[in-house]
């Protein structure tokens, strides 16, 4: 008990993430701006915790409902710091630009929707295109954005193809290499990824912002 | 030498975890099958009179793949997730070549709906009586010597499809009232669709498909209180119709971590369980398949899909050895089958089976 007094709000703030506590991060993120914490600092323990919790899940100790929570509380105490952020964000301190969304025909953007927020906790500029999203939109919105990755994702074995598909649209653009392709779902593989060429295979929400990551040439966010 | 059965018989056989003369196929073929007869999607989901389910249409092409392939179990229709979304006012897209796809869950805005409404009646709501019609038809051509399956979602599933995945995984970790109405609207309405396709005619077993029922969308504590009493209230309806039940929820069960939620699983009186890919199947016929039937096997991402046959004829060999010995064990693909899965290769997973799946097995050579 002693120790919970002692704890930094920074470090609460951090706790409160990873346990998805709803009632409190509100308080926390107030006590934290008050105490004179920047904006920087709560967003950095906000995704040190997002990390933690991509890892939890990667390693089965969190299942999708408290990793969905723990989401939640990120973005809604994201959008509290979010005006002073921009005061203090500058576009050297961004790692990457993302486009991402789940191909044509498929509606479960459960998983993409984590990597996003997983994304954007890491530091990168995320592109959100949704579900359903066609080949072109993807590939449009990286040229129109000039992003460095469109990550991809597919529950379903019958969309698992608009990958490709999407793959080849680059090439023929002469884009492929310029832009890098990542994908990721539940039938997907590493085998399928080098099949189709794409550039790297997320096998789950942590993996695929490690995976961004070492596509940006740079070193990943937590050390196992 | 075991007397040859027809497909019907050696289903219930090996689903009641005895030896059949071969080891039976399930395809689950939702819309696979509309590839084999080439109708497009709509034609059949809303190509009856005033978008209506096209009941005649559905039949033929459950019964031309059947003939086509030769498994040994079909689903009695064309099978859509948005047929309860719909039946609320919900909205489904219906891509020509394409998988129904619910675009607007009928409680997805406004669970407070869920007040008002009751359970459907299959017979007048929705696109529903089109199913029924499918189910009776292919009862009537086939039905005596092919399995037949009741197929429908589970539970939780099929409160999903009513009010978003996402919304129902919150309202389960934060509004649990509303999930509890919708998931008890879901199981009700699960009960009545089996009772009336038994009565249209499936004669083998009610298959619960329960991608959200299961640790790919669940933690364990939220499958055991949403998913698995429900399944027990389930389980039970359909035994006192005279029929089993199959059980197959997405997750790596096979994983010590969650294994003992098939011990559950079982708990509820289930007779089979179809375990989804990237599970263990040798280790789960040796930890249950004394207690339940197991089935699945073939996968559609690394082999089905992208073939080559003879991939798909080892896969099946392999699964077979790791199964089959003893009985109670019926193949079948690691999900469901929908169209665009080339035709040769499901061809191909049934051929093996049957030419391999012979008892007495001899599979060491």
């Amino acid at each position: 008990m002693g120790q919970h007094f002692m704890q930094s709000v920074l470090e609460k703030i951090k706790d409160a993430v990873v346990n998805g506590d709803m009632e409190n991060y509100q308080t926390l993120i107030s006590d934290a701006l008050k105490q004179g914490h920047s904006a920087q600092k709560i967003l950095d323990s906000m995704s040190y915790a997002m990390a933690i919790v991509g890892e939890k899940y990667a390693e089965g100790d969190y299942y999708l409902p408290q990793v969905l929570v723990s989401a939640e509380v990120f973005t809604k105490a994201l959008e509290i710091i979010e005006p002073d952020l921009k005061k203090s964000i500058s576009a050297t301190s961004v790692k990457g630009k993302i486009v991402i969304g789940v191909v044509e025909g498929d509606i479960h953007d459960i998983g993409k929707k984590l990597v996003a927020t997983l994304l954007g906790a890491a530091g990168f500029e995320v592109y959100d295109l949704g579900k359903d999203v066609r080949i072109e939109q993807f590939v449009d919105t990286a040229i129109e954005k000039n992003a460095n990755i469109i990550g991809m994702s597919a529950l379903m074995t019958t969309t698992m193809g608009g990958m490709e598909k999407v793959v080849k649209l680059l090439e023929e653009k002469g884009m492929k290499g310029k832009i890098k392709t990542m994908i990721g779902g539940s039938p997907i593989t590493q085998e399928y990824a080098e099949k189709i060429g794409a550039d790297a295979y997320g096998e789950s929400a942590q993996k695929a912002v490690q995976v961004a990551s070492k596509l940006m040439g740079i070193g990943v966010l937590v050390n196992d | 030498m075991i007397e040859k059965m027809t497909s019907l018989e050696r289903a219930r056989v090996a689903l009641n975890r005895g030896v059949p003369d071969v080891v039976p196929v399930f395809s689950r073929d939702l819309t696979f099958p509309l590839d084999v007869v080439n109708y497009t999607t709509p034609e059949v989901c809303r190509g009856g009179p005033n978008g209506a389910y096209n009941g005649e249409k559905s039949a033929r092409a459950v019964i031309a793949a059947q003939k086509e392939l030769g498994h040994d179990v079909c689903v009695g229709s064309i099978w859509d997730l948005g047929l309860s979304s719909d039946a609320y006012g919900g909205i489904t897209d219906f891509p020509e070549q394409g998988i129904p796809m619910v675009k607007v869950p009928a409680f997805g805005e406004r669970p407070e709906k869920i007040d008002e409404m009751s359970p459907l009646d299959f017979r007048k709501d929705g696109r529903y009586p089109g199913v029924l019609k499918s189910y009776e038809i292919v009862s009537k051509e086939i039905g005596n010597r092919v399995g037949i399956a009741v197929n429908i979602e589970g539970p939780v599933t099929e409160a999903s499809m009513m009010r978003g995945t996402e919304k129902l995984v919150f309202d389960m970790m934060i509004h649990p009232d509303i999930a509890k109405k919708i998931i008890d609207l879901a199981t009700t309405n699960i009960k009545g669709f089996i009772k009336d396709c038994i009565e249209g005619g499936a004669n083998w077993a009610v298959f619960l498909a329960s991608s959200n029922d299961g640790t790919e969308i669940l933690t364990p504590e939220l499958m055991r209180k949403y998913s698995l009493p429900n399944i027990t209230t389930i389980v039970e309806h359909a035994k006192k119709l005279g029929y089993p039940v199959v059980f197959h929820p997405h997750g790596i069960f096979t994983d010590p971590r969650n294994s003992q939620l098939v011990d559950e699983s079982i708990a509820t009186g289930i007779a089979g369980f179809q375990f989804a890919e990237k599970n263990d199947f040798k280790l789960a016929k040796e930890k249950w398949g004394s207690r339940v039937c197991i089935l699945g096997g073939v996968d559609i991402a690394t082999a089905i899909l992208p073939g080559p046959v003879s991939r798909i004829e080892d896969e099946v060999k392999l699964r077979l050895k790791e199964c089959a010995s003893g009985g109670g064990y019926i193949v079948m693909a690691s999900c469901s089958l929908h169209r665009k899965t080339p035709i040769p290769h499901v061809k191909a997973m049934v051929d093996a089976t049957h030419r391999y799946g012979v008892y007495p097995l001899h599979l060491d050579g």
